[in-house]
C-alpha cells in the first residue's frame, strides 16, 4: 500500500510536469500491490515498530513532538543501520536498497503503515507524528540501539531535514555520481532559476553560467563505472551535450530560462528515474535479490524511455538554438574544464 | 555517372578529431565541393554518441592526471602516465569491449598531445593542458551539429530513416545478414539504400566508409544486393 501511496504522491507531484515519463515508468513499478511485501513478515515488522517509536524519543530536549516525513524515517533508520555495523539483528531486520529518494526499505514502509493504521502514528500534512497518548514512554530498546540513534540523528533537524538527507547521499552513496547529480547539479539549477525568478541575479551574474557547467562536468566525470550503466552513461553524455548547449544559449539569449527549466525537468524526471531503476539492481541488501526478475526488465524499459527522451530533448534544444550554433573553438564560454581545474588548483 | 555521397559514422567522426588517423582524408572527403553529401539520423546519433564518449573518456582521464600531477616528475612521466592509463581503464571501464573502445580513444589522443601534456604538467601549467584538450573535443562535438542536420542547406543533409522504412527491405536485410555479422552496419547500409530509393532519384549513392572488415571487404556482395549503392574508401576515386 505504501509503495502505491508513494506512486500516488509521485503522480500528484508530477501532474504539471514537462513530460510524463516518470509517471509512465512508475506506473509499471506497482503492478503486484501488496504481494510485493511478502518479505516484510509480521514478525519482522513487529521488531521494526519499536525502532521507529524510539526515533521519536531522540533529542526530545531540543525538539518537542517533532515528526518525520516517510522519506526522513527511511533515512533515519538507514543511518541507524550504518551506525551499528556489528549489530546483526539491526542489519537483518532493516534491509535497504537505493532508489529514487535514496536508501529505501520496504520493511520500514510497511511498519510505518501498520503504526498509522493502529493509531500509533498520526499523519499531518505528509508528516508522521507519534501519538503520545498511545506511546507515553520510551520503548525498551537495547542500549546499543539507543546510542546508535543518538549518533545517527545528531545532525537531524526536523524543521529542515535537507542537510541531513544530503549528508546521507554524500557519505553513503555507492557512487559519487549520485550526490554530484541528485544533490549538487539539481540544486545548482534550482538555485539559479530561483535567483532569476526573485530578481536576485544581475546581468553579469546571469551571463556567468560557469557554475552550471562545472556542475554537469563533475557529473560526467563521475559516471558509475559499472557495466550495468554502460548505456545509461552514453545517454547521460548526450544529455550533458544538450545541457551545455542550453547553458551557453542561456548566457546569450534565453533570459527567461525556459530551456533551463526543461533541463531541470529532464534531469529530475527522466535521467534520475532511469538511474534509480538501475541502482537498486546493483545496490540492495540480499533479501531483495528475488526482485531482480522484475527490476531488470523495468530498468531496460526505463533506458528505452530515456533514449527516446534524450533524442526528443536534443531535437527540442537544437530547434530553438539552431541559429546560434557555431563551432566554439575560441569561445570562452566553452572552457569549463579549465575553469574547474583552475578552481581545484587554487584551493 | 551522377552520384551523391553517403557518409558512414567513421567519416563523420574522423573528420572532426584532429588526432584521428583518418582526419585528413576524412576532411578532404567531407569538404569536397559540388557533390551532394548525405547521411542518416542513425549515423548522426552513432557519431554523436562516439564523440561524447571521446569527451567523457578524455576529461575523466585528464581530471585524474591533473588531480595527481604532483606525483609526476621528468624522470618518471612517461612510465607514470602509462601505468595511470592502464589502471584508469581497468577501473573505469570493467567491460572488456568498452575498455578497448576507451583505449582506442586515449591512445591516439596521447600520441598527439602527450608531449604538450608533459610540458604543461611539468611546468605546473595544468590549465594550458586542459584548454588544449577541451578546445579539440568541444570543437569536434559542436561542428557535428553545425554541419549535419535535416535540411537541404546543411553541409551534410541528414535523413530520418525509421524502422518502418527499413521493413520494406526485409529480403535485402536477410541477404546482408548472410555476409555481414554486425547488425548496426546492416541497418546503416539499408539507410543508404532507402535514401537511394526515395531521395536521390537517378543518382547512385556512394557509401563512404573506412570500415574495412565489415563493409569494404564485402563491397562486391553489398553492391549486388543493394543495387545503386557503391562502397568506397575515402582514399579511392568516388565512382
Amino acid at each position: 500500500m505504501l509503495l502505491q501511496n508513494l506512486y500516488k504522491h509521485s503522480k500528484h507531484f508530477l501532474s504539471n510536469s514537462y513530460n510524463n515519463s516518470l509517471q509512465r515508468i512508475l506506473s509499471k513499478l506497482c503492478p503486484c500491490g501488496d504481494k510485493e511485501f511478502t518479505m516484510a513478515s509480521q514478525e519482522v515488522i513487529s521488531e521494526v515498530i519499536p525502532l521507529i517509536e524510539e526515533a521519536y524519543f531522540v533529542k526530545t530536549d531540543k525538539f518537542k513532538n517533532y515528526g518525520f516525513t516517510v522519506t526522513n524515517l527511511h533515512k533515519s533508520l538507514f543511518k541507524l543501520k550504518k551506525e551499528l555495523p556489528n549489530n546483526e539483528q539491526i542489519q537483518e531486520i532493516l534491509p535497504y536498497y537505493w532508489y529514487l529518494y535514496g536508501p529505501y526499505s520496504e520493511v520500514v514502509a510497511k511498519a510505518a503503515e501498520r503504526m498509522e493504521s493502529e493509531g500509533l502514528l498520526m499523519r499531518e500534512q505528509n508528516v508522521l507524528y507519534l501519538n503520545r497518548d498511545k506511546v507515553t514512554q520510551e520503548v525498551p530498546v537495547d542500549r546499543d540501539v539507543r546510542r546508535g540513534f543518538n549518533s545517527a540523528l545528531k545532525h537531524f533537524n526536523p524543521t529542515n531535514a535537507t542537510p541531513f538527507i544530503e549528508r546521507i547521499y554524500k557519505e553513503y552513496s555507492p557512487y559519487s555520481f549520485m550526490p554530484a547529480f541528485k544533490i549538487d547539479f539539481v540544486n545548482t539549477i534550482k538555485e539559479y532559476i530561483s535567483n532569476l525568478t526573485l530578481g536576485q541575479i544581475t546581468l553579469d551574474d546571469y551571463s556567468d553560467t560557469s557554475v552550471l557547467r562545472d556542475s554537469i562536468f563533475e557529473c560526467e566525470t563521475e559516471l558509475p563505472p559499472h557495466p550495468l550503466f554502460d548505456q545509461f552513461n552514453t545517454l547521460f553524455s548526450s544529455f550533458t551535450t544538450d545541457a551545455l548547449r542550453v547553458f551557453n544559449y542561456l548566457r546569450e539569449v534565453d533570459k527567461d530560462a525556459i530551456l533551463l527549466n526543461k533541463v531541470l525537468r529532464m534531469a529530475e524526471d527522466t535521467v534520475w528515474t532511469t538511474f534509480a531503476c538501475g541502482i537498486r539492481i546493483v545496490e540492495h541488501d540480499p533479501p531483495y535479490a528475488t526482485r531482480l526478475k522484475r527490476w531488470n526488465p523495468m530498468y531496460s524499459d526505463s533506458l528505452s524511455e530515456l533514449s527516446s527522451q534524450v533524442r526528443a530533448f536534443r531535437s527540442d534544444v537544437l530547434s530553438t538554438i539552431r541559429g546560434t550554433l557555431r563551432c566554439e573553438q575560441d569561445e570562452k564560454s566553452q572552457k569549463f574544464l579549465s575553469t574547474v581545474m583552475q578552481k581545484t588548483l587554487s584551493r | 555517372m551522377n552520384f551523391d555521397y553517403f557518409f558512414d559514422s567513421n567519416i563523420l567522426i574522423g573528420s572532426r578529431l584532429s588526432w584521428d588517423a583518418q582526419y585528413e582524408v576524412a576532411c578532404d572527403c567531407v569538404d569536397k565541393q559540388q557533390i551532394k553529401k548525405r547521411t542518416s539520423d542513425n549515423v548522426y546519433w552513432e557519431s554523436s554518441f562516439k564523440l561524447e564518449k571521446v569527451r567523457q573518456v578524455i576529461w575523466t582521464f585528464l581530471k585524474e592526471i591533473l588531480n595527481n600531477s604532483f606525483k609526476f616528475n621528468p624522470w618518471n612521466f612517461d612510465s607514470k602516465i602509462h601505468s595511470r592509463k592502464l589502471s584508469f581503464l581497468k577501473r573505469q571501464y570493467p567491460t572488456k569491449e568498452i575498455r578497448e573502445d576507451a583505449e582506442d580513444i586515449l591512445n591516439p589522443f596521447l600520441d598527439k598531445y602527450g608531449h604538450n601534456m608533459r610540458d604543461s604538467i611539468l611546468n605546473n601549467d595544468e590549465i594550458k593542458c586542459c584548454k588544449m584538450a577541451e578546445d579539440s573535443v568541444n570543437n569536434a562535438i559542436s561542428s557535428l551539429d553545425v554541419d549535419c542536420f535535416a535540411h537541404p542547406s546543411a553541409k551534410i543533409e541528414m535523413h530520418v530513416v525509421t524502422p518502418q522504412d527499413i521493413k520494406h527491405y526485409a529480403s535485402k536485410e536477410r541477404a546482408l545478414q548472410k555476409k555481414i555479422s554486425d547488425n548496426s552496419d546492416i541497418l546503416i547500409l539499408l539507410d543508404s539504400y532507402h535514401i537511394k530509393q526515395t531521395v536521390t532519384g537517378n543518382n547512385s549513392i556512394c557509401f563512404v566508409t573506412t570500415d574495412k572488415e565489415h563493409i569494404s571487404d564485402n563491397s562486391g556482395d553489398i553492391e549486388k544486393i543493394l543495387v545503386g549503392v557503391r562502397i568506397r574508401n575515402p582514399n579511392e576515386k568516388p565512382l
